[in-house]
């Protein structure tokens, strides 16, 4: 959205610099990665102990989920095309209420897939 | 089963109250204007009037002629619309709330508009507008599993009542004149032409001088008290008669003179209890109670899932009131109260004086710019007055800002019992939020680069529809409230949301 500001502003100073300005804009989140991508990836973690998943990400902000496993409503595993083609897949958990609660990205399929089991069983059928 | 007949009546009222600001822009107009056919303006006016009316009665004839319900021994299936066919199905375990409503047409003609609502996320609501009420007050105990009669029988004590004095004194201290004055302006403006806006103008401001101040300061107090009386007025229309009583599933409240309003809420599905109190409510220790069960967020809270538990209640009906909701917690939980930490007001401070200080910075910046630039003679007065109050008036401002700052994070209060968690935040106007842990869904950490340098982080305690944010605790204040809403949660058999 500032972004969307700072290019409204300059189309009345001519038709060069908002396309600077898009193309900075673009670049930032090429040069995120660059500069973050190593350490989001160091810190993204889930732990799935016998009452709840905890799952923690962050660099600057960091923040800590944890989520009581009886409060688990279902499960869903997404995989985009990038995620399919490297075989990978991301696991989101729901609760009651609105909006999902919990992302695990970059997970492998199988892996994905057994979380899943574990996360829909009931804890008594876990154990 | 279909509407009762009379909706039909309802139907053209509601389409006719939505045209009402039209129909009566067009109707001045065309009299001022004198008509603009031959025929005169008596000629326009009646097809001003019968138009609408032809036109809303069609409508609602459609609206009686394919609306039908039922009540299954498992669902509520509602199905309506000529063209666009819908139909609404919901189980009836999902049936959240039932909302029995009556404007005065409603009830001059016995009829009752029934709203059901369910939990589910998007828009799942069926509108019955209107039943007869007997079949409105049958429905609601049908689904909402009150045994005896079927025709709604008022249980004798309520659990909880506001006495129309106190209602109508609680609304005063809000004092609505300027409410009032657009009202009043909103009503005058279409009658308004050049020649009146003239003679408004010259009697303000060129008349004004030979009117003796004491005139004006008696119109101004006389509508200052106008204001005092009008929101006594719409107070009382809004909230007489307001009790809540006990019912099978909850809690039932009703109130109201205008649009009486019946609201059944779950008690095991409230998800918040918000006690508030403004500089006025503080000062003659008066409380606003409201409480929030599961449903989806609209912009109209007061439709969905948000209701008053007391316009104005005392400090003593505290304990009742949120005893209603969270059975057996005591007054707004009991125990001591945790503060925060000095370094969170520390910290907190640090956050907002980057901003007060560009704020200055940016002020100076234009009172010497204001000062380079020349300027048209009858503004001079304005340019000075800038140039010597604007800095020192932006400053008390900061400080000011800078005063409530610490006055809220010194005020800030937390405490969490067995079953719910409970946080008070503001330093004049206070705030109890209390959510109940022992149906926690989601317990969220977060730590920003200031607050790992002061050892500090923010919790959030989620439940399904509800969160309780507490910001700047010590991380182990936070572990501790984790582990004890986890137990609650545990503890309780049900598990509910």
């Amino acid at each position: 959205v500032p972004g969307t500001a700072l290019l409204l502003n300059d189309f009345q100073l001519g038709p060069v610099r908002p396309v600077g300005i898009a193309l900075a804009v673009s670049l930032y989140p090429l040069a995120r990665a660059v500069f973050f991508v190593d350490r989001q990836y160091k810190n993204w973690g889930y732990l799935l102990t016998e009452r709840e998943l905890v799952t923690r990400r962050g660099v600057w902000w960091k923040s800590a989920t944890f989520i009581p496993r009886e409060s688990i409503q279902h499960v869903d595993i997404n995989q985009g095309p990038i995620d399919r083609w490297q075989g990978l897949a991301q696991v989101v958990v729901h609760t009651a209420g609105t909006g999902a609660v919990a992302f695990i990205p970059g997970l492998g399929l199988a892996e994905a897939q057994e979380l899943r089991d574990r996360l829909a069983a009931t804890p008594a059928e876990a154990e | 089963m279909r509407l009762h007949p009379l909706s039909l009546l309802t139907g053209i009222v509601l389409a006719l109250r939505q045209l009402a600001t039209f129909i009566v822009i067009l109707v001045v107009t065309t009299l001022i204007r004198g008509g603009a056919s031959d025929r005169g303006a008596g000629f326009e006016l009646v097809w001003l009037l019968i138009v609408p009316i032809v036109l809303s009665l069609a409508g609602s004839l459609i609206r009686y002629a394919s609306t039908r319900y039922e009540v299954t021994p498992t669902e509520v299936v509602f199905d309506t619309g000529v063209v666009w066919k819908q139909r609404r199905v919901i189980p009836r375990d999902r049936v959240q709330e039932v909302h029995l409503t009556q404007s005065l047409v409603h009830r001059l003609l016995g009829l009752v508009r029934v709203k059901i609502e369910s939990a589910a996320a998007g828009n799942t609501e069926i509108d019955l507008d209107a039943l007869g009420e007997e079949e409105a007050h049958a429905l609601r105990n049908t689904l909402t599993g009150a045994h005896g009669p079927s025709v709604y029988v008022r249980p004798t004590p309520p659990a909880y009542e506001v006495g129309t004095g106190r209602i109508v004194f609680a609304s005063m201290l809000e004092n609505r004149a300027i409410l009032l004055l657009a009202g009043l302006a909103g009503a005058v403006y279409p009658f308004l032409d050049e020649r009146n806006v003239g003679q408004l103008l010259k009697l303000a401001f060129h008349e004004s001088k030979s009117v003796p101040v004491g005139t004006w300061l008696a119109l101004a107090a006389g509508i200052y008290l106008a204001g005092w009386v009008f929101s006594g007025l719409l107070g009382l229309w809004t909230f007489a008669g307001f009790r809540i009583e006990r019912h099978p599933k909850g809690i039932l409240v009703s109130y109201g003179l205008g649009v009486r309003t019946q609201r059944v809420l779950r008690t095991a599905r409230i998800q918040e209890a918000t006690v508030s109190q403004g500089v006025m409510f503080r000062l003659f220790r008066l409380f606003q109670v409201q409480a929030r069960s599961a449903g989806v967020q609209s912009e109209d809270q007061e439709q969905k899932g948000f209701g008053f538990l007391s316009p104005a209640a005392t400090e003593d009906e505290l304990p009742v009131l949120v005893d209603l909701v969270f059975p057996g917690i005591g007054p707004l939980g009991s125990g001591p109260w945790n503060r925060l930490p000095g370094r969170s007001a520390a910290l907190r401070l640090l956050r907002v004086l980057p901003v007060w200080a560009a704020i200055l910075a940016a002020v100076r910046a234009g009172v010497l710019l204001a000062g380079t630039v020349s300027i048209v003679p009858e503004l001079k007065a304005l340019q000075q007055a800038v140039q010597a109050y604007a800095l020192p008036v932006v400053a008390t401002a900061a400080a000011l800002g800078l005063l409530a700052t610490v006055l809220r994070a010194v005020n800030e209060r937390h405490r969490l019992t067995d079953r719910v968690l409970v946080h008070r935040v503001g330093g004049i106007q206070r705030r109890w939020q209390s959510v109940p842990a022992n149906r926690m869904q989601a317990f969220r950490v977060t730590q920003g680069p200031l607050q790992r340098a002061f050892g500090l982080c923010s919790a959030s305690l989620q439940v399904a529809d509800a969160a309780c944010s507490l910001e700047d605790l010590p991380i182990a204040e936070a572990a501790r409230i984790r582990d004890r809403a986890s137990e609650a949660r545990r503890a309780d058999p049900r598990r509910g949301v």
